[in-house]
């Protein structure tokens, strides 16, 4: 809404510069977009339809100044006959229309505006069309209620229809457009077809031009939704349509048409028809509120005097009535978010001002209570971060169509998304694992050095006839499975769970490098390396993706703690060469079955083929402690080792290197 | 005589043993309680009593040799070792640190600072329902309320939350007051990205609800939050604003931590950024989540995190943050 300092004085007396009001508006809660010379620019809040009007503006300016503001006196014109002996209105959608009234002017001349509205207008952003036009447009502006001009002549059996668009019905509105229309739509018609797109755009046919001498003029008040709709459904968004989605106020229909009337007759002579046609529900009340100024202080944190909560609300434009325990609001015009208490309560705050209310810290203190989730979301990324990850941030979308789904944790389709204008070209993602990769491969294309990358975040599926999410703990990593479940194993020891797996085949995952994470027994996420098709990488990489919500359930972060053993360790490592079938899992298993209750622990140390090596085999090297209850001697522990090479040998044709 | 022989073995084994072991083992080795040196010594009860006196003095001239030779051995080691110096400019040997991504760092910090003021943290679904994102909010259908709330659909009643917001829904239905929470996580909207906007980004909802909360305590906690995120001299503004679900409805500046508050590009000279919306929670979502509107009152606050940490770190596109580019992730 466009604000001209030099047309606001006329109903107030504004401060001196453009700056002095932007700022005072500002702190009133009226947002500026810009200041261009004498103009304002205001930002509109949705709740203040009155100020998408100058009075409005006007009116605010005045109660935050403490100014009084001058409204534009009215007088019913006398007219040679009754209006309504030379038109006729009928309104048949009246739930969607509950005033409309019909004035007009005979006999007018259709001309150029004078200069000063021209300029008020131009300023305001509206281009001048001819008076008449520009007249409906000014009362708009002036008064926030949009009025529309007829050609009367053009208005088929001097009759007005308000009804509901027939299906199929189409319009030519005044911008030269064809509209398709249907029942949703409301149209004004005359006898025979729809003359305009009530409340969005008059039609072209019944518009004033050069050549009009009788005006019929429109002043109604539709219904908010209704409007929205149709000027949502045809693209088709007017000064009016504005307004009207915000609302319009009964008691402004009538005053605002006989403004107009007047400038009418001023700037291009004629003469009005005597009094309205008013097709109206019964005028409704005006909502009264009881304010108790003790529960504003109450809300606010600061009393504020009955003698100034009467000010400020007779300088909105309210009738303020009661006692000074509990006032008796009534509503002002054009305030239709004024309606209940807390609506005065802010009111009261804005124009005492917000910066009067003090800062209270005085409310208490509380423990606030951890979540586990929280705890081990923080042991996990502290850990995974630590182990050299970076963390990564992506999409809870997916592409509608890509070729790279892990449906791992979902059944069905992916969930579609559609924008407001119904396109689907998205699908929210039901892993974390396609966006791990696609940040390697973004990576690989920035020459970057590939490593480890981690989210936590949610994936989603459907649940039944309703929807679900998960959250996931997700790694990539570039090479082999090795790096990603060495992470994996770390961070869960962390939480005192052991990494359970179980070999699995996955269609996303390279065949013999996928298994199942098992948690307590049950399946909890993957790991393996990403198929070439899926990771679109020049290079090998692996995903790992575990259940949060099972994480956390299984996560210890404490535990009870147990001495250590102070005896001397005895190390002893061994190279044997093994079948290349041979498992490191089958290999711990026998080493443990056949060692002492001294071996305190198995380690793999590395693997190697090659010369001197058969084909079909590798060596592997692995070191073992031994630690007993007294200081263990070489010749004892040596016994040891050979026990267990002698157990390798027999249960796994292991050979010593 | 056995004991000069001996004697001039050890001299030689010293000597043998000078050039590898460092001077304190051979000090322990010779000179020790149960070194070479005192096992000759026990020696002496061997040899006849005419030569005991001459093996004697052998004996002190070569603990005295031997002691000799450690201190010099002790003091060139030294020098020998400052010639083989490490050189410290090169790089320390550590493996590299992985990095926490600066969204979720400025959500920890945020968290941090109400966690401090007794707020617990509570969730919500991503997937949302009309009632829970619009209706029980205050925001009617068809309503130009819902302007600024352009949402992503799956299908009605099921949508992606467009803010935080019902999580205080959620938290009012489920807890009795008082309360006091912080919600934090994703939300979206089908916005074009560019340099400011994105379809999916973080916000961080903050309530607390009970008998006697005022707007003044809503000042309260912000500028506690403030101080707490920008420094003891930071200074917060409240500006009446819109939302369906508050009323007082603010808007909330804080004076400029780049510029100081004296106007610069970040606060286009203003020397205040608006960091958050907030209010007092309407009475009709109290009593939509069965909560006493005339015995409670409550107040309500939200903020972007991407906001946030593109002001603190000065980062000029929020699209930045979902790229992963390891050259910007490594900055953190």
């Amino acid at each position: 809404m466009k604000v001209p300092l030099s047309w606001l004085k006329e109903y107030v007396d504004p401060p001196g510069s453009p700056q002095e009001l932007a700022k005072l508006l500002v702190m009133a809660g009226v947002g500026i977009e810009s200041i261009e010379g004498d103009v304002l620019d205001l930002e509109i809040t949705a709740n203040r339809a009155d100020l998408l009007s100058m009075l409005g503006v006007a009116r605010e300016t005045g109660v935050n100044l403490r100014k009084p503001v001058r409204v534009p006196a009215i007088k019913e014109l006398d007219g040679a006959d009754d209006v309504s002996k030379g038109f006729a209105v009928e309104v048949s959608a009246k739930d969607l229309c509950p005033r409309y009234t019909a004035r007009a002017v005979l006999g007018i001349k259709v001309a150029p505006s004078p200069s000063w509205m021209v300029q008020r207008l131009e300023a305001a952003g509206i281009r001048s069309i001819n008076n008449v036009v520009d007249i409906t447009n000014y009362v708009l502006l002036e008064t926030g209620q949009p009025l529309h001009a007829f050609d009367a002549k053009l208005v088929r059996g001097k009759k007005i229809v308000v009804r509901r668009a027939a299906a199929g019905e189409k319009i030519v509105a005044i911008d030269g457009k064809e509209y398709g229309l249907t029942k949703d739509n409301l149209v004004i018609a005359d006898a025979e077809r729809a003359v305009a797109i009530a409340g969005v755009m008059g039609g072209k046919e019944s518009e004033i031009t050069n050549a009009t001498v009788d005006v019929l003029l429109e002043s109604a008040q539709f219904d908010p939704v209704s409007i929205r709709r149709t000027a949502r459904k045809l693209g088709l968004s007017s000064d009016s349509s504005y307004r009207f989605e915000r609302g319009v106020d009964h008691d402004t229909v009538d005053w605002a048409s006989q403004r107009a009337v007047q400038l009418i007759v001023e700037l291009a002579g004629g003469k009005p028809m005597k009094g309205v046609i008013d097709v109206s529900v019964p005028r409704p009340a005006r909502p009264v509120a009881k304010v108790r100024p003790a529960r504003i202080a109450q809300v606010l944190g600061m009393a504020v005097s009955a003698a100034r909560i009467r000010e400020i609300l007779a300088g909105l434009g309210a009738q303020v009535a009661g006692s000074d325990d509990q006032l008796e609001v009534t509503s002002p015009v054009g305030r239709r978010d004024l309606k209940i208490e807390v609506d005065y309560i802010e009111e009261v705050a804005r124009i005492e001002g917000y910066d009067k209310i003090p800062c209270d810290t005085s409310f208490g203190l509380r423990v606030a209570v951890d979540n586990p989730e929280d705890l081990v979301r923080e042991e996990v990324r502290s850990t995974v971060a630590g182990l050299g990850a970076y963390e990564v941030l992506t999409w809870s979308f997916a592409e509608a169509n890509t070729p790279n789904r892990v449906s791992f944790w979902t059944t069905g389709a992916p969930i579609p998304l559609r924008d407001p204008q119904g396109n689907v070209d998205r699908t929210l993602r039901e892993s974390l694992a396609p966006r791990l990769l696609e940040v390697l491969q973004t990576n690989e294309n920035y020459k970057e050095a590939l490593r480890p990358v981690f989210e936590i975040a949610h994936l989603y599926r459907r649940e039944g006839k309703a929807y679900g999410e998960k959250t996931v703990l997700a790694i990539a990593a570039p090479g082999d499975p090795l790096g990603v479940k060495g992470m994996l194993e770390t961070t869960l020891a962390r939480l005192a769970i052991p990494l359970d797996l179980t070999p699995a085949s996955l269609p996303f995952l390279e065949a013999g490098t996928a298994a199942e994470v098992r948690i307590g027994g049950a399946v909890a996420g993957y790991l393996g390396q990403a198929t070439s098709a899926m990771s679109g990488l020049r290079a090998p990489a692996s995903v790992a993706e575990v259940d949060f919500e099972a994480v956390v359930k299984a996560s210890r972060l404490t535990h009870p703690y147990k001495d250590f053993n102070r005896q001397p360790p005895v190390d002893r490592d061994l190279a044997v060469v093994l079948a290349d079938a041979t498992t490191w899992k089958q290999v711990e298993t026998a080493v443990r079955a056949a060692a002492p209750a001294t071996l305190e622990s198995v380690r793999f140390i590395s693997e190697y083929r090659g010369k001197g090596i058969d084909p079909g085999h590798k060596s592997w090297a692995f070191s073992m402690v031994f630690r007993g209850d007294r200081t263990l001697t070489g010749p004892e522990v040596d016994q040891s080792v050979q026990t267990i090479l002698k157990a390798l040998e027999a249960n796994l044709k292991a050979r010593l290197r | 005589m056995i004991l000069d022989e001996k004697i001039n073995e050890a001299r030689a084994a010293f000597e043998k043993d000078a050039a590898t072991l460092p001077a304190e083992q051979l000090k322990t080795k010779y000179l020790g309680r149960e070194g070479v040196v005192r096992d000759l010594f026990a020696l002496l009860k061997t040899v006849p009593p005419a030569e005991k006196g001459a093996a004697g003095q052998a004996l002190n001239a070569l603990k005295a040799d031997l002691e000799k030779r450690v201190e010099e051995l002790a003091k060139s080691k030294v020098a020998v070792s400052s010639k083989a110096a490490i050189d410290l400019t090169l790089p320390g040997l550590a493996p590299e640190l992985g990095r926490r991504h600066p969204i979720y760092k400025t959500w920890d910090e945020i968290a941090r600072v109400f966690t401090k003021l007794g707020f617990d943290i509570v969730y919500g679904p991503e997937i949302e329902t009309e009632e829970h994102n619009f209706e029980a909010l205050n925001i009617p259908m068809d309503h130009p309320a819902r302007d600024g709330f352009d949402t992503f659909y799956i299908e009605a009643p099921y949508l992606v939350r467009s803010h935080t917001s019902p999580v205080q829904i959620r938290t009012m239905k489920s807890r009795k007051p008082p309360i006091r929470v912080i919600a934090p996580g994703k939300v979206f909207r089908p916005d074009k990205p560019d340099a400011g906007h994105s379809p999916m980004f973080h916000q961080i909802e903050g309530l607390i609800v009970g008998p006697g909360i005022t707007f003044a305590h809503l000042k309260g906690v912000l500028d506690l939050f403030a101080k707490s995120m920008w420094g003891e001299k930071t200074n917060i503004r409240f500006r009446p604003s819109f939302f369906p679900f508050t009323e007082p409805s603010a808007e909330v500046d804080v004076s400029c931590f780049i510029c100081g508050a004296k106007g610069c590009p970040v606060c286009k000279g203003s020397g205040w950024v608006e960091i958050l919306g907030s209010g007092m929670v309407h009475p009709k979502v109290l009593e939509k989540c069965g909560i006493d509107a005339e015995a409670n009152t409550g107040f309500a606050f939200g903020m972007g995190v991407e906001r946030i940490t593109m002001l603190k770190y000065g980062i000029p596109d929020i699209r930045r943050f979902y790229e992963n580019h390891f050259a910007f992730l490594r900055q953190f």
